[in-house]
């Protein structure tokens, strides 16, 4: 085993009586890396976390955490010391004040940094949990997360009605922590949120990984989604065929800049695609990318009454409907 | 060196204030109704011996003794109070040790502590350690100035000996109650299972002894501890307490083997 991994899977298993929580996942997180992990809700996600810190047992395959194998008890006890766990729910006993458990975690595991974390996301500490706002239990849950100065950290989808700020504060506090060289598994079912801070996506699909890719290709290679409203229907077919995804045709709905996999036949040569702006990445079977084209496709909505457009980033819904749906 | 159980303890101390105050007011009002019992005369001991023998039983071994401040105390406070009621109490509160913070989904967290699930099933039962402690503490003092606030004198001996052997019977059903509660994963179902065990082998006890059913009695963890006995004359039998004591170690042994092995699910 490589020392610079600190997750390794290899065939990874769980299945709840005959439903499959998660299947055959081999995953692999470097040291120093924010590592997402993409995928729908009720994907397997979570199973997957739950697996990785012990809380199930797999069916079948084994699990590295830092190095141990976590399939053995005095392991994956003795790993828990250098490994932070932010969880989806934040439950923690609700009579009992933010400081007192807080104390509590810091006899078992350390607290080498609290001082620091309490400062930087203060809360109530002498008021009971009970009277916290979900955004103070967070704080306090970011707090016991990273108190004992893990190496790896586990968050199972952590932002999740965390007001904007807070999250923009979050976000920076994980790069600098990963400069440090804390490693971060973090699963998430919202691509914006990840692409901020991962620099690596696993995308969980049925419980099987479908792609393991660098954020920044995941993004390039799906393109922006352009959403017209005009006051005329406008043709849409013309856009389909010049190469752009229509997926919608009222109100009109196009991908642009996507890698497409376009089977022609021999009917449409590389030329005539590299004519309309279209970058050939492959000939057989054609793919192509439809980065270049803007001003055709600006020339061709000009000929209409826009009411509104919106160019943007694909959703994961939409990476998964129109990127993975083929899995 | 005990963090789960200094922790759990420090929780609930207001709880177990609540309990032992609670107790201690039941023992003092009888305690202060027995004066006026015994003047009344009533051959209390001629009513009982008049019972079908079963329930001359359920009232416990010390009937001759109603009118003294022993047996009334044995017959009134601890032979259903103090061994049924605080039994299946102590059961009650095993029941959600495991239970409680899966139900609570607090399990998260606690997992994901150094520690490991046997260390966690052991500390979460020794934090019901203090709670026995404090209980008998209080109400084996009340008892013991109550008695002499109205002129009649238990031993005190007698009164250490009643306490003292409560500590393994109920720690055995605080057991029971850790292994309901590793198995079932509703806090309040296994709290009513645990006690439920416990309560049904308090009936199963007082119904079954001295008839040919008497084996079925054996198996009732009651069985292992006579307050009553032991308030009136008798002394702390070991073979009991050894008894009970192997029961517990089975118990919480068998809460670490399934504890280990269960998958926690969300």
């Amino acid at each position: 085993m490589d020392e610079e991994t600190v997750i390794e899977t290899k065939g990874l298993t769980k299945y709840y009586g005959d439903v499959k929580g998660a299947e055959d996942l081999d995953l692999s997180v470097e040291s120093g890396e924010i590592f997402g992990f993409l995928g729908p809700n009720g994907a397997g996600k979570t199973t997957t976390i739950r697996l990785l810190l012990g809380f199930l047992k797999p069916s079948r395959g084994k699990a590295w955490l830092l190095g141990r194998d976590i399939g053995d008890r005095k392991q994956l006890t003795f790993v828990k010391e250098k490994i932070g766990f932010l969880p989806s729910e934040y439950k923690f006993y609700e009579d009992v004040t933010g400081r007192k458990m807080l104390n509590h975690f810091e006899s078992i595991r350390g607290g080498e940094r609290r001082d620091e974390l309490e400062e930087m996301f203060p809360i109530p500490f002498d008021d009971k949990i009970r009277n916290y706002s979900h955004g103070n239990k967070q704080k306090l849950a970011i707090i016991q997360t990273f108190m004992h100065n893990p190496e790896l950290v586990l968050m199972d989808e952590p932002t999740q009605g965390l007001d904007p700020l807070m999250q923009r504060e979050f976000n920076e506090f994980l790069f600098e922590e990963k400069e440090k060289g804390l490693s971060v598994f973090f699963s998430s079912h919202i691509l914006s949120e990840v692409r901020k801070v991962c620099d690596r996506v696993g995308i969980i699909k049925n419980g099987e990984i479908v792609a393991v890719e660098d954020v920044e290709d995941l993004i390039d290679k799906s393109g922006k989604i352009v959403e017209v409203e005009t006051k005329d229907k406008i043709s849409s077919l013309e856009f389909g065929e010049t190469g752009f995804e229509v997926i919608n045709k009222d109100p009109l709905r196009i991908i642009v800049g996507k890698t497409l996999e376009v089977q022609t036949g021999s009917k449409i040569g590389r030329d005539q695609f590299e004519e309309k702006g279209f970058k050939v990445l492959n000939r057989d079977p054609l793919r192509i990318m439809a980065t270049g084209n803007y001003n055709f496709l600006l020339d061709e909505l000009s000929k209409s009454d826009i009411e509104d457009i919106e160019i943007r980033e694909p959703s994961l819904e939409d990476i998964f409907m129109h990127f993975y749906e083929e899995e | 060196m005990l963090p789960i159980t200094s922790f759990d303890f420090k929780r609930k101390i207001k709880s177990k204030i609540g309990v032992s105050i609670a107790l201690t007011a039941l023992a003092l009002l009888i305690i202060g109704v027995f004066p006026s019992i015994q003047e009344s005369g009533v051959d209390f001991g001629q009513y009982i011996e008049n019972l079908p023998p079963a329930f001359a039983k359920a009232f416990g071994a010390s009937i001759a003794n109603y009118n003294t401040i022993e047996g009334f105390l044995s017959i009134e406070f601890y032979s259903f109070f103090w061994l049924a009621v605080l039994g299946a109490y102590f059961a009650y509160k095993g029941g959600s040790l495991i239970s409680g913070e899966i139900e609570n989904q607090r399990i998260d967290l606690i997992l994901s502590n150094p520690v490991s699930r046997t260390r966690i099933a052991i500390e979460k039962f020794l934090s019901l350690l203090p709670d026995i402690l404090i209980i008998n503490i209080i109400v084996a003092s009340s008892i013991y100035l109550g008695t002499i606030a109205i002129n009649e004198k238990i031993a005190l001996n007698a009164i250490l000996k009643v306490h003292a052997a409560s500590i393994p019977f109920w720690l055995a059903c605080g057991a029971l109650g850790l292994l309901i509660s590793t198995i079932i994963n509703q806090e309040k179902r296994s709290q009513l299972y645990a006690a439920g065990i416990i309560f049904a082998m308090y009936l199963i006890e007082t119904i079954t002894i001295e008839t040919k059913y008497e084996i079925l009695s054996k198996l009732s963890f009651t069985h292992y501890y006579k307050p009553v006995n032991l308030l009136s004359l008798g002394e702390i039998e070991p073979n009991n307490v050894i008894i009970l004591t192997t029961l517990t170690l089975i118990l919480v042994a068998l809460s670490t083997i399934i504890f280990e092995k269960k998958d926690i699910k969300t």
